[in-house]
C-alpha cells in the first residue's frame, strides 16, 4: 500500500524521468516491506511525510534523493524513563518507593499475576512481544532495560 | 516462589493470553483480572480444583476469542 502511494508521488512530479526511477521504485519497495515489517505505524507516516518533502522540491531533484523518517533513536537512560513511567503508572506500585534496583516480588509485594501485566504494558510500550519464557525472568526494572536494550540493540 | 512448577507457568501463559484476547473488547479485563486474583488463594496442592479451573479458563477462553463475543458486563452485589 505504502509502495502505491510512493508510485503515485513519483509519478505526479516526475513524468518525464519516469524510466529512470521506476527501477529504483521497484528496489525500494522490494526493500522497504522487509524493512517495516517490525514498525508497519512508522512506515505508514513515512509515506506521507515522504510525499510531502517530495512535492515542495524540484521534480528532477526530487526523485532521486528521498529522505525517510523514523521514531528517535533509543537510548538506555530513555528506555530507563519510559520504563520507570509506566511502572508509576500502575496503580499496584507505590511511586515513592520505585527504584530502579527494586525486585518486584521482595521490594514492591507484588505477585506473578501482576508481574504478567507489567511485562504485558512493557509489550505495549516499546511496541514488540517479548516470549513467556525471557518474560518470567525479567524481575527488576533494571533486568527489563537490559534485555531491552539487548533485543533492540541498543549500546552506550 | 522463586521456581514456578509446571501447573503455576501454565496458569500464567494462561493468564496472559486472556489478556491479550480481551484487550480490544470492552469489560473483559477487570473480570479477567478479579477472577484470577480471587483463586490466586488456592493451595499448590489442591491440583485437581486448579486444573478444573485451567480447563474451565482455558474454555472461556475459547469463548472470547470467538468473532461473536462483542463485550461483557457483570453486576455487582450491593454491600449494604
Amino acid at each position: 500500500m505504502a509502495a502505491r502511494v510512493l508510485q503515485q508521488c513519483v509519478r505526479s512530479f516526475a513524468r518525464p524521468s519516469l524510466r529512470l526511477c521506476s527501477g529504483n521504485l521497484a528496489v525500494r519497495a522490494a526493500a522497504a516491506p522487509t524493512a517495516a515489517l517490525h514498525r508497519p505505524l512508522s512506515f505508514a507516516a513515512d509515506s506521507r511525510r515522504t510525499r510531502w518533502l517530495g512535492q515542495s522540491r524540484s521534480p528532477s531533484v526530487g526523485v532521486l534523493c528521498r529522505q525517510y523518517g523514523d521514531l528517535p533513536p533509543l537510548t538506555l537512560e530513555t528506555i530507563k524513563d519510559r520504563v520507570l513511567y509506566v511502572l508509576k503508572l500502575y496503580d499496584k506500585i507505590n511511586p515513592e518507593k520505585l527504584q530502579t534496583t527494586s525486585h518486584f516480588m521482595k521490594d514492591l509485594g507484588l505477585d506473578s499475576l501482576d508481574q504478567v501485566e507489567i511485562i504485558m504494558a512493557m509489550e505495549d510500550e516499546f511496541g514488540f512481544e517479548i516470549p513467556d519464557a525471557e518474560a518470567e525472568k525479567l524481575m527488576t526494572p533494571e533486568e527489563i532495560v537490559q534485555y531491552i536494550a539487548d533485543k533492540k540493540d541498543v549500546y552506550e | 516462589m522463586s521456581r514456578h512448577s509446571k501447573l503455576q507457568k501454565q496458569v500464567l501463559v494462561l493468564y496472559r493470553q486472556f489478556l491479550r484476547a480481551g484487550r480490544d473488547k470492552p469489560g473483559f479485563i477487570p473480570r479477567i483480572r478479579d477472577e484470577f486474583r480471587e483463586n490466586a488463594g488456592i493451595k499448590r496442592t489442591d491440583v485437581m480444583h486448579i486444573e478444573y479451573l485451567y480447563r474451565r479458563g482455558q474454555r472461556q477462553l475459547e469463548q472470547l476469542r470467538d468473532a461473536n463475543t462483542k463485550q461483557l458486563g457483570s453486576f455487582s452485589k450491593e454491600r449494604s
